[in-house]
């Protein structure tokens, strides 16, 4: 029976109550079935070697976001990371926390700047008729093509490697950074949404959409395949059409009235009956 | 600095312009038979031309404002934005010293 591979892991170890300095610690890990992604080899780890490590998971499967680390030198999930992909010239796979976050231990950083900015950003449909937006008696008509103008960008995790690859958040702490920037890309292009002027206070800065260099880092790095500097520089486009009152709007957006009447197409059989009681 | 988008917006048109501008200005020097030997002679007759001093203080402004602002936006990034003004201000006094020694260089000819 051959030998089992084994990977060494070189891991960057923090401890805030113990006021040391970082240092990187080394796990041997034997490869197996169950261990073939980063994830499965911080769990076995964990479990086997070392149970004082901490990291961030729960999905597993590249939707959650919350296993966004350094890995090998790039910002990956180690949800996502196949150890045969990152082992091919080496024997080694060396793991660091997200840059540009404070660490709260090892490999686990404080995302709350991702998330605080995203929020200036006011990412939500804003409608000007407040009564209709928070009290709604009809729904918003949207054609594929005014999807697809912002479709990619919904496909953001918020994992915040795109934040840590961002140089110039690295420079600037105040910039928003690609995720926020892209998602407010996606709500201003929205045909359902109003909000662009209040957006505006925030966007049009040079801590807001005109601090992007267009490194396209961000790009490079999104687990998901979002664009995030495309994104970016189509909102430097449309801020300065509508300054410049040129921007084409196809249509306010369009409410209609609920269907009430909704009758089942009769091909499609009725789902079954609850199986439990309900309480 | 809310409004930002006007000096993006300038940015990016007078550096198209400057692209047209200093092609215009290569082209008179490269394949029309200028030689260094002959070079002030034909610079002087050159900027003779009232057109010609028009096109350069075009060409000067436009291009201390592209480099000045660019200027700006790389030193309010090096100082963390926490000086803009004394940047703004800095930048300001050497676009326009700059600006008063090229006028006086086109000028120089024509109105001699």
């Amino acid at each position: 029976m051959a030998e089992k591979r084994v990977i060494k892991f070189r891991i960057w170890r923090y401890d805030p109550d113990s006021n040391g300095k970082p240092t990187y610690k080394e796990y041997d890990v034997p490869l197996s079935s169950k261990v073939t992604t980063v994830l499965e080899a911080l769990d076995y780890i964990k479990a086997n070697l070392d149970h004082t490590l901490s990291f961030r998971a729960s999905c597993r499967m590249a939707i959650c976001g919350s296993d966004g680390m350094i890995i090998n030198g790039k910002p990956m999930l180690a949800c996502q990371a196949r150890i045969d992909d990152l082992t091919k010239n080496t024997n080694v796979i060396e793991i660091r926390p997200m840059e540009n976050y404070k660490v709260i231990r090892d490999v686990v950083p404080d995302l709350t700047p991702l998330f605080e900015k995203h929020k200036k950003v006011k990412p939500y449909l804003m409608y000007k008729d407040e009564k209709e937006q928070f009290n709604p008696t009809g729904e918003f008509i949207q054609s594929r093509e005014e999807l697809d103008l912002f479709n990619q960008f919904t496909y953001c995790i918020k994992c915040g490697l795109c934040y840590s690859a961002c140089p110039v958040v690295a420079a600037d702490e105040e910039f928003l950074g690609p995720q926020a920037l892209a998602q407010a890309f996606r709500y201003c292009v929205d045909s359902r949404d109003q909000g662009l002027e209040e957006r505006l206070k925030i966007l049009d800065d040079k801590h807001g959409v005109w601090g992007c260099h267009f490194s396209g880092s961000c790009s490079a790095v999104c687990p998901k395949g979002v664009d995030p500097a495309q994104g970016i520089q189509l909102l430097k486009q449309l801020i300065i059409a509508y300054r410049l009152g040129v921007r084409k709007v196809k249509h306010e957006p369009v409410v209609k009235p609920l269907n009430t009447e909704f009758k089942p197409n009769p091909k499609i059989p009725l789902a079954p009956p609850f199986t439990a009681k309900k309480a | 600095m809310a409004g930002e988008w006007k000096f993006w917006f300038l940015q990016f048109v007078t550096g198209a312009i400057l692209v047209a501008l200093v092609l215009t200005h290569l082209s008179l020097f490269i394949g029309n038979g200028y030689h260094i030997d002959n070079s002030y002679n034909e610079i002087q007759a050159h900027l003779s031309s009232p057109a010609w001093a028009a096109f350069y203080i075009i060409f000067l402004t436009i291009v201390l404002y592209h480099s000045h602002n660019g200027l700006r936006n790389i030193l309010s990034e090096w100082t963390g934005g926490h000086h803009d003004k004394l940047v703004t201000a800095i930048v300001i006094v050497l676009g326009v010293v700059f600006w008063i020694i090229g006028m006086h260089t086109i000028l120089y000819f024509l109105v001699r």
